[in-house]
């Protein structure tokens, strides 16, 4: 092999690669000679085990990204209102917005129907629903009810249905607000 | 994964290992089977390491490495461009293994002495393995970088500036020169064993 004699260092460098591949050369004969039917065995089952552990590897990047995106949407959908994760508190704990849940209409829908919602409680709670024009802003139907989780509006609304509405929904203890929430639902075209 | 460079079909050295490595890659397990039997040296590799090394790892770390060369092997199947043979390739995922858990080890604050024989029979040492795992370790972090590649393929595949030549299609002296460059790039990495000498 050849030197560089102006550069020492590189010529060490040179030497040291030289050494290397010559140890890199007696290592392999020496391996490939000794390997028997175990060794081939055994990397069998370590192939096997490398290309399973990499059919169950952990999703990549990209989809703890569309995870955390999908967990930011749901946040904010119920904040909305739109979407509420089910459940209350047990007696005795404050309820709050989360515990109102809109259960229809909600998002696309064939009919308004019926206007239904779920709450850890309903004796003695008032539900006051608001329905608007998504597009006007218009009121098309204000509503207070109690002890009850439903509401059917077509016989109080006395206008055509729009292509799209927003709810609103408030429970109260007497004149204490407890929670709120909202949604939209649209008519499937 | 990373996938292999483009290397024209008539600059592959090893066309057949290359072919193998995909098929294997593809799922065939009869492939996967034969490429085991490639590989099966890779646990004595390790050993004649560790041995040379001054057995610093016992039996099951030693089979710990082997599944960790497989998984490497594996992980990184696709980005072997068939520039050496297979078991030489595997060759620096050994001495990557090998010398990551050298350096954990030496970060723990027991520092086991006594390891058993892993009932190999080697050549005594030459002196200069940590410095020899080092640069198989730095050849293989840095993959198939052409920079760095040349300088494999002179010193470890035994090829002349003029075979160089032909493999990269450019002059010998182009050839040269790129050798060089890659040199440059290696003794950067390697300072701590050229400033300390071979014995």
């Amino acid at each position: 092999m050849s030197r560089d004699p102006d550069d020492p260092r590189l010529e060490e460098l040179q030497r040291l690669l030289d050494v290397a591949s010559e140890d890199q050369r007696e290592i392999l004969a020496e391996a490939e000679r000794e390997a028997g039917e175990d060794d081939r065995a055994f990397m069998e089952r370590a192939l096997e085990r490398a290309a399973a552990a990499e059919g169950a590897r952990p999703p990549r990047r990209w989809a703890w990204a569309l995870a955390a995106a999908a967990a930011l949407l749901l946040g904010w959908l119920g904040l909305r209102g739109v979407w509420a994760p089910p459940g209350g508190g047990p007696a005795g704990t404050v309820l709050g917005d989360d515990d109102l849940v809109l259960v229809s209409p909600v998002g696309e829908v064939a009919a308004y129907g019926s206007i239904r919602w779920t709450f850890p409680i309903s004796d003695a709670i008032t539900f006051e629903v608001l329905v608007r024009d998504a597009a006007t802003d218009e009121v098309l139907l204000e509503e207070r009810v109690e002890g009850r989780l439903s509401l059917s509006p077509d016989s109080r609304v006395t206008v055509a249905w729009p292509e799209r509405i927003d709810v609103e929904l408030r429970a109260f203890d007497g004149p204490d607000e407890l929670a709120s929430c909202s949604a939209s639902a649209w008519l499937r075209l | 994964m990373p996938r292999a460079p483009a290397i024209p079909p008539d600059r592959v050295r090893c066309p057949q290992d290359l072919a193998l490595a995909h098929r294997a890659r593809s799922g065939s397990t009869a492939d996967r089977r034969e490429l085991a039997r490639r590989l099966q040296c890779v646990p004595r590799i390790l050993a004649v390491l560790n041995r040379r090394l001054g057995r610093p790892f016992g039996r099951e770390d030693l089979e710990d490495a082997a599944q960790d060369v497989a998984a490497a092997v594996w992980r990184r199947l696709d980005s072997y461009t068939g520039q050496s043979r297979l078991e030489s390739w595997a060759f620096g995922f050994c001495s990557n293994v090998l010398s990551d858990r050298l350096r954990a080890l030496r970060r723990r604050p027991v520092h086991v002495e006594h390891r058993e024989d892993d009932g190999t029979d080697v050549a005594p040492s030459s002196g200069n393995e940590e410095a020899v795992v080092a640069v198989h370790d730095v050849l293989a972090r840095v993959g198939a970088d052409e920079g760095v590649d040349v300088v494999r393929l002179r010193h470890f595949e035994g090829l002349d500036y003029e075979q160089l030549g032909a493999h990269y299609g450019i002059t010998p002296n182009a050839a040269k020169k790129r050798y060089y460059r890659g040199l440059a790039r290696l003794r950067t990495a390697l300072a701590p064993f050229v400033r300390g000498g071979l014995r």
